[in-house]
C-alpha cells in the first residue's frame, strides 16, 4: 500500500488559505448580507458552541449538524481541525514562531505534559453549566475569541485607518479625477473596549507560548479537549518503520507534545495532524496511513476521577451563582435586545457573545455590553440606539447568528419584532420646552409613530405606543445634544423563542405598519 | 421688513428683481415673460401646439405617465439643457437622498428623474455631474435602497455619494441672512459650475412642505442647529437667499401627501414635473399640487415660501408668473 505522506508546507497554505477565508467571510457579515456564502461557517462548523447553546437553551441549534459532522470526521482524521482549520490555532502558531523562534528552547520540554487535563476540566464545567441552563463557553471558546479579535480590534482599526486616509489622499485622488475614491465617504466603525479585552486575551494565549509550543491547544483549549475525545478513536495513524534511529527529532518538533520518550507511539487525542514529525525525520520513518498503528497503549485523558468531580462540582457553582445573579434580575428592564433575540434567559443561554452581530450591524447599534446586563449578561449585544437606529431595511444581526440566540427574521416579521417603546422626556424636548419647530424624531421615524396633538393649544408631539417599534430611530437622530430627548426603553418589546411575531403584535393590537421592500 | 435695505443679489441669476419687489417694469425680463405669455395664449387659441415659442415660460408643468419623457419635456419648455449646462462644466444635482426607502414611498427623487436630469447635463457637455445629498439615514442604505445609486449606474462622469464628513464643507457666511448668518455648506456645491436641483415634492410635518428649498438642509452639515437654534422657516429661507440653483426639476411623479418628509403616508400618483428657474416660484407652484397635510395649504401658509419671496428670492404669486402646461 502506498503510503501518504504529509508535509508541513501544504499544511501551511491550508492554514494561511483557511484564514483568509475566515476573515474574508467575516468582512462579508455586514449590509446588505450576500446570501451565497455563509457567513458564521467557521462559528457553526465548532462543535463545541452549538452544543452548549443546544443544551443550555433547551433548544434544537441547527449548525449542530456541522459540529456533529466535524466530530465525526475527528473520528477518522483525528483533531486535524486544529492543525489545519482553527484560526486561533494558526494565529497561536504564527506568533508563537514569531515571539519565540520556531524550534528554540522553551522553559519546559515538549513533551512534558502540564496541565493537560485543565482542558477537560474547562469542558466539564462548560457543559454542567449548560445543563444548568446557563452558557459559558463563550469564555473560552478559540473560534469565539478569534470572531472578537477581528470583529472587534482587526476590522474597527481598518475602518478608522482607511477612513483618516480616504480624507487624507482626498486631494491626491481629486487631482487624478478618481472621484469615486475622492468622494467616498468612509465612516469610521463605532466599537467599545472589548477589542481591548480580546486584544489581551490574544496576548496572554501568546505568552503561555514562552512554556511550550501551542500551549494554549494543548492545556487549555475546550474545544480542543472535545475534539480530542472523538479523536482517541481515531482511524488515520502517524506510523514509525523499524528503521527510525531513535534520534527524537520527532518528539521535539511535535507541535503539542503528543510524542513522549518511546519515539515510535504517540497520543492520538493530542496530535493535530500537523505532519511536522514526518517532515523533520531524515530518515522517512514516519507516515501517516490509515489503519491501526503507533497509538500509545491508552491515549490519555489526563483527568482523574477526582480532578473530573471537582470541575464537575464547579461547573454547578459557577452556575448557580449565575442564576442567581442579582443584577440579572433587572436586566429585562433595563437592557435593548436586538429584533428577534430569545427571551431574555433563552438568549442569555444560547448567545455565545462571538460579535457577530455587532459586526454586522451597519449602523452601529448594536455594541457589546460589560456588565450592564449582570455578570450572566457580560459582552452581550445590547442595542445602543444614540449610537445608531435599528434599520428597517435590516435583518444582519438575526442572519449571522451562529447559535439561534437572535432569530432569523424577514423584513416583515421585523417589522413586528418590537424592540421596546420610545419615550419623550418633555424637559429635554425642545418642542415641549421651547415651542421651536423641530419635527425630527418625527421624520426619521419610519413607523409613523409620532403623533401631533394640542396640548393648552400647542402641537406637541407624542408617542404612539402602538406603532412604535423601538427602533431608535428617534433617539438616534433627536438634535438635542447630550442624552436624547426621546428614548427607547424596553417596555412593550416582544420577544419569541417560537412563533410569528406579526401574530403576536396583532393579538397585542399593534399596528406597526410595514413599508414593503418593494 | 419692507423697509430693510436689500443689496443687489450676488450671482448670474435675475440680476435687480430683488429691488423690483413685485412691480412691473420694462425689465427685459418682463417684456419677454409678457411676450411669451401671449404666445403661449396664442398658440393655444390657434391649436398649433408645434410653435416655436418666442420665450420661455416660468415654470413648465408637464404631465405624463413616462416620467424621464416629462423631464426633458419640462426642461425643454424652459429652453432646452443648453441654456443652464454649458460645455465643460462641473454640474452638482441635488436631489433627495433622505431616507433608506424604496422609491415606491415617495421620501425620495425618483431614480429616474435623477438619471434623466445627469443625462441631459452629460448630453449639453457637462464635465462631470456630481449627485450628492447629506442624508438622515445611513448613507449606503439609502443610496442603495433609494434605488438612485443603482439607476444611475453606468452613466460615464457621474458619480454618486453622500457627504457628512467635515472635509466635504466649507463654513461660508450668508450675507443676506436674517438668521442663520454663517453655516457649512458642501464643497462641491459651492465650487459648481451649474447647481440643479432636483427635490421631490412631499409633506413635511414642520415646514409644511417640502419641496427645493427645504432640501437646502441636505447641503450644510449641522442641519440639527436649523431645528434647536434657529427659527426653521427663517432658517430655510436664509438659506435660499444663498445657494442658487440654475434649474429646478421638482419630481411630483408620485408624491407623499401626508406624513412626510419620512412616510408611510399617503402617496399620490400625480406624474407631474415641474421645471423652473426661480425656487420660490416652483415651490409656490408645488403647495398648489396636492392637499399637503391633508387638508392643503395656500402659498400663504407655508412661512419658508412666504420669507423667501419678502426677502427677494422669487416670486410666489402664481398670477404673474406665465406657466407652461402640457401632457407628454
Amino acid at each position: 500500500m502506498k503510503r501518504l505522506r504529509i508535509w508541513a508546507t501544504p499544511r501551511r497554505i491550508a492554514q494561511a488559505l483557511l484564514l483568509a477565508l475566515f476573515v474574508y467571510l467575516l468582512s462579508l457579515a455586514r449590509w446588505p448580507l450576500s446570501e451565497a456564502l455563509l457567513t458564521n461557517a467557521f462559528l457553526s462548523l465548532d462543535p463545541l458552541l452549538s452544543l452548549q447553546a443546544a443544551v443550555a437553551g433547551r433548544t434544537w441549534v441547527p449548525a449542530l449538524v456541522y459540529g456533529i459532522v466535524l466530530l465525526g470526521t475527528t473520528v477518522l482524521l483525528g483533531r486535524f481541525f486544529c492543525g489545519w482549520m482553527c484560526p486561533m490555532g494558526t494565529l497561536i502558531e504564527w506568533s508563537d514562531d514569531l515571539v519565540f523562534g520556531h524550534g528554540k528552547r522553551r522553559e519546559r520540554k515538549n513533551h512534558e505534559r502540564i496541565g493537560r487535563g485543565v482542558k477537560y476540566g474547562i469542558l466539564v464545567v462548560i457543559l454542567i453549566a449548560a445543563i444548568f441552563g446557563e452558557g459559558l463557553a463563550y469564555l473560552v471558546d478559540p473560534i469565539c475569541w478569534a470572531t472578537r479579535l477581528f470583529a472587534y480590534v482587526v476590522w474597527p482599526v481598518a475602518g478608522t485607518l482607511a477612513a483618516s486616509s480616504s480624507s487624507l489622499f482626498r486631494p491626491v485622488f481629486e487631482s487624478l479625477g478618481w472621484m469615486n475614491l475622492a468622494r467616498a465617504e468612509i465612516t469610521p466603525p463605532v466599537f467599545g473596549p472589548f477589542g481591548v479585552v480580546a486584544l489581551l486575551f490574544f496576548v496572554g494565549v501568546v505568552a503561555l507560548g514562552r512554556w511550550q509550543r501551542r500551549f494554549w491547544c494543548r492545556s487549555l483549549c475546550p474545544l480542543g479537549a472535545l475534539l480530542a475525545l472523538a479523536a482517541r478513536y481515531t482511524w488515520f495513524h502517524r506510523k514509525v518503520a523499524a528503521h527510525c534511529t531513535a534520534e527524537g527529532k520527532c518528539s521535539r518538533v511535535c507541535e503539542t507534545g503528543a510524542i513522549g520518550e518511546d519515539y515510535s507511539r504517540y497520543d492520538p487525542a493530542e496530535c493535530i495532524q500537523c505532519g511536522s514529525c514526518a517532515k523533520s525525520c531524515h530518515t522517512g520513518a514516519v507516515t501517516f496511513a490509515p489503519g491501526m498503528g503507533g497509538a500509545a497503549k491508552e491515549p490519555r485523558v489526563d483527568l482523574s476521577r477526582r480532578a473530573a468531580t471537582f470541575w464537575m462540582a464547579g461547573g454547578a457553582v459557577a452556575a448557580t451563582w449565575l442564576v442567581r445573579d442579582p443584577m440579572r434580575l433587572t436586566t429585562g428592564d433595563e437592557l435593548l435586545r436586538p429584533p428577534g433575540a430569545l427571551p431574555e434567559s433563552d438568549f442569555l443561554a444560547t448567545c455565545v457573545r462571538c460579535g457577530q452581530c455587532v459586526k454586522a450591524c451597519p449602523t452601529h447599534m448594536l455594541q457589546s455590553t460589560a456588565l450592564a446586563g449582570g455578570v450572566a449578561g457580560f459582552m452581550s449585544p445590547t442595542a445602543r440606539m444614540r449610537l445608531g437606529p435599528c434599520d428597517q431595511n435590516c435583518t444582519a444581526c438575526g442572519a449571522v447568528c451562529p447559535t439561534g440566540a437572535i432569530r432569523v427574521l424577514d423584513l416583515v416579521e421585523k417589522t413586528y419584532a418590537k424592540i421596546g417603546n420610545a419615550v419623550i422626556e418633555p424637559g429635554r424636548c425642545v418642542v415641549w420646552e421651547q415651542g421651536r419647530v423641530c419635527l425630527v424624531c418625527d421624520e426619521n421615524c419610519p413607523y409613523g409613530a409620532i403623533d401631533w396633538k394640542e396640548v393648552e393649544g400647542e402641537r406637541r408631539p407624542m408617542v404612539n405606543e402602538n406603532k412604535c417599534n423601538g427602533c431608535g430611530a428617534c433617539e438616534h437622530a433627536c438634535p438635542v445634544d447630550g442624552r436624547s430627548a426621546i428614548r427607547v426603553y424596553p417596555a412593550g418589546q416582544i420577544r419569541l423563542a417560537v412563533g410569528s411575531y406579526a401574530e403576536e403584535a396583532g393579538l397585542r393590537g399593534l399596528i406597526l405598519e410595514s413599508r414593503s421592500p418593494e | 421688513m419692507d423697509m430693510v435695505y436689500l443689496p443687489p443679489r450676488p450671482g448670474r441669476l435675475c440680476p435687480g428683481r430683488a429691488r423690483m419687489k413685485g412691480k412691473k417694469s420694462m425689465h427685459r425680463r418682463n417684456v419677454l415673460k409678457s411676450m411669451g405669455a401671449g404666445t403661449v395664449a396664442w398658440v393655444v387659441a390657434h391649436g398649433a401646439p408645434s410653435l416655436v415659442f418666442a420665450a420661455t415660460p416660468d415654470l413648465a408643468v408637464i404631465k405624463g405617465a413616462d416620467p424621464a419623457k416629462n423631464v426633458r419635456a419640462a426642461v425643454d419648455a424652459l429652453g432646452g439643457i443648453g441654456r443652464f449646462v454649458s460645455k465643460g462644466d462641473k454640474v452638482v444635482v441635488k436631489p433627495n437622498l433622505g431616507f433608506g426607502n424604496a422609491p415606491i414611498h415617495a421620501t425620495t427623487t425618483d431614480p429616474t428623474v435623477v438619471r434623466t436630469v445627469c443625462e441631459m447635463a452629460l448630453g449639453a457637455g457637462a464635465k462631470r455631474v456630481m449627485v450628492l445629498d447629506n442624508p438622515c439615514h445611513k448613507p449606503e442604505i439609502v443610496l442603495d435602497i433609494s434605488g438612485v445609486k443603482a439607476t444611475l449606474s453606468g452613466l460615464d462622469d457621474t458619480f454618486v455619494y453622500t457627504v457628512r464628513k467635515d472635509e466635504g464643507f466649507r463654513k461660508v457666511e450668508i450675507p443676506r441672512a436674517i438668521s442663520l448668518k454663517r453655516s457649512e455648506v458642501a464643497l462641491d456645491l459651492l465650487e459648481a459650475d451649474t447647481l440643479i436641483a432636483v427635490p421631490v415634492a412631499k409633506s413635511h410635518g414642520s415646514a409644511k412642505v417640502s419641496f427645493t428649498m427645504k432640501g437646502w438642509m441636505g447641503v450644510v452639515q449641522n442641519r440639527r442647529a436649523w431645528h434647536v437654534w434657529y427659527d426653521l422657516h427663517q432658517a430655510v429661507a436664509d438659506m435660499a437667499t444663498f445657494i442658487k440653483p440654475k434649474l429646478i426639476v421638482l419630481d411630483a411623479t408620485r408624491a407623499l401627501v401626508t406624513e412626510g418628509p419620512g412616510g408611510p403616508g399617503k402617496v399620490e400618483p400625480l406624474r407631474t414635473i415641474v421645471a423652473g428657474v426661480d425656487q420660490v416660484a416652483v415651490d409656490a407652484y408645488g403647495v398648489t399640487m396636492a392637499p399637503w397635510g391633508g387638508s392643503g395649504y395656500r402659498v400663504e401658509d407655508i412661512p419658508h415660501i412666504v420669507r423667501a419671496a419678502e426677502m427677494g428670492v422669487g416670486n410666489m404669486h402664481l398670477d404673474r408668473l406665465t406657466i407652461h402646461r402640457a401632457s407628454a
